[in-house]
């Protein structure tokens, strides 16, 4: 509030529940930035009450309310912006389009990974609400929950009843770079091997967690490691396209192409800021543009980390038709594709 | 609690009509963007460049929880 209000030169105007503008006419855009069980049924709304949207990634939280959002956007006429920032970012706008234009040859392998070093989350104990939380509100869609010691405000990333991981968290960014570079859409098999190695307690997401996604004629893999930050390629983000005729490495807003003998022989720098992105959502609300990090282009980013976490959680290797997205012959991952919901919150277009 | 629950027991009226009603596509060049940012402790500050950009947007960060951190 004092951030906006020290830029814009008046105080914002504070409000509990996102609800109450959704009928004023006097605000034009929602930006979602609550935890990842909002996301989409915010979205939904959203459209449904003729704002523009802008939502954090992961674009939703399981693959059923994911499509949903999709047809509202389209159904409402909304421009509904997925925060990957990369999509605006003019280098890896300008790197892109180089893999698309042959500088590396032919790519078959997209590498993606990320790296921390975050500590445990303990052992969560039944707990009053604090005076400050309207916890019913914050829980919203999501299936009752008592509230515990180690939810509130970041750990719920760690828990599938609120989160998607790591992987919805920052893989996310990572594989949209991928899915962008070798412009495809679903993959065929999905496999995923890790573990909650680190810590004893109450984190259900892996922090050691490699998914690979296969796509027929190429192959992406993330690696991510919650709990050990130690870089690739100098870097604890990253996206690799590894060529016929040369590689190329990005990191959060820079990248560089080395020749078949690895040596250097281009380097384009940036920074990774959100602002690109942000004025692209604003821009496209006054052109009807479809925005960069469109809705679409973000629920298909986000399938990947939801295929990666159903074939996690199940120990299955997921096999797709490509061209339906259908998981084949597997109910119990199927099963995970939707959630049920906090009676009265199932998301409706 | 569904948006239209809520919304009849807060007393606002209207509700179905929001979706029934033609939104404009786009905004004027020169209109300004009113941004609403849904987030709790911090969540959502990314969006604050928003309001120093050429467009010069007004906002309100509607929270349901006061920002505070951990």
């Amino acid at each position: 509030m004092k951030a906006s209000a020290d830029i814009q030169g008046k105080e914002p105007e504070g409000l509990e529940d996102f609800r109450t503008i959704l009928d004023r006419s006097d605000w034009d855009a929602l930006v979602i930035a609550a935890p990842n069980h909002w996301h989409a049924p915010a979205t939904i709304l959203g459209c449904q009450a003729g704002k523009h949207v802008y939502v954090e990634k992961p674009a939703s939280q399981n693959a059923w309310e994911g499509q949903l959002a999709v047809e509202a956007a389209r159904k409402y006429d909304r421009i509904v912006q997925v925060g990957m920032q990369r999509r605006s970012l003019d280098a890896f706008q300008q790197g892109i389009q180089m893999i698309h234009d042959g500088a590396i040859g032919k790519v078959h392998f997209a590498r993606a990974w990320y790296a921390n070093s975050r500590g445990g989350i303990g052992k969560g104990e039944p707990a009053d609400i604090p005076d400050w939380l309207d916890y019913e509100l914050w829980q919203g869609p999501a299936p009752e929950h008592p509230f515990q010691s180690n939810l509130i405000h970041y750990n719920w990333h760690w828990f599938w009843h609120w989160g998607n991981g790591e992987l919805g968290n920052n893989g996310i960014h990572s594989l949209d770079v991928c899915r962008w570079g070798l412009q495809v859409d679903c993959p065929t098999s999905v496999t995923s091997t890790g573990g909650r190695y680190h810590f004893d307690d109450d984190q259900q997401t892996p922090d050691t967690n490699i998914v690979a996604f296969d796509f027929g004629h190429a192959t992406i893999t993330w690696e991510g490691r919650s709990c050990q930050n130690h870089p690739i390629e100098g870097t604890t983000f990253g996206v690799a396209f590894y060529g016929t005729e040369g590689t190329m490495i990005m990191d959060s807003g820079s990248f560089k192409i080395m020749d078949p003998k690895n040596q250097l022989v281009s380097e384009v720098k940036g920074d990774g800021s959100d602002t690109q992105h942000l004025q692209n959502f604003l821009d496209c609300i006054r052109s009807g543009e479809r925005p960069t990090g469109d809705i679409e282009i973000g629920h298909k980013s986000t399938m990947l980390c939801h295929l990666g976490n159903i074939a996690y959680r199940t120990g299955h290797t997921l096999h797709l038709n490509p061209d339906t997205g259908k998981i084949l012959d597997d109910p119990a991952a199927e099963a995970l594709l939707r959630k049920e919901y906090r009676p009265g919150w199932t998301p409706k277009v | 609690m569904n948006r239209r629950t809520f919304l009849g027991k807060a007393g606002l009226i209207g509700t179905g009509l929001a979706a029934l009603q033609p939104f404009p596509s786009v905004l004027g060049a020169n209109q300004k963007i009113r941004l609403a940012i849904m987030g709790t402790n911090g969540r959502g500050t990314g969006a604050s460049p928003a309001s120093k950009m050429r467009k010069s947007p007004s906002s309100a960060i509607p929270t349901n929880a006061p920002s505070r951190k951990p």
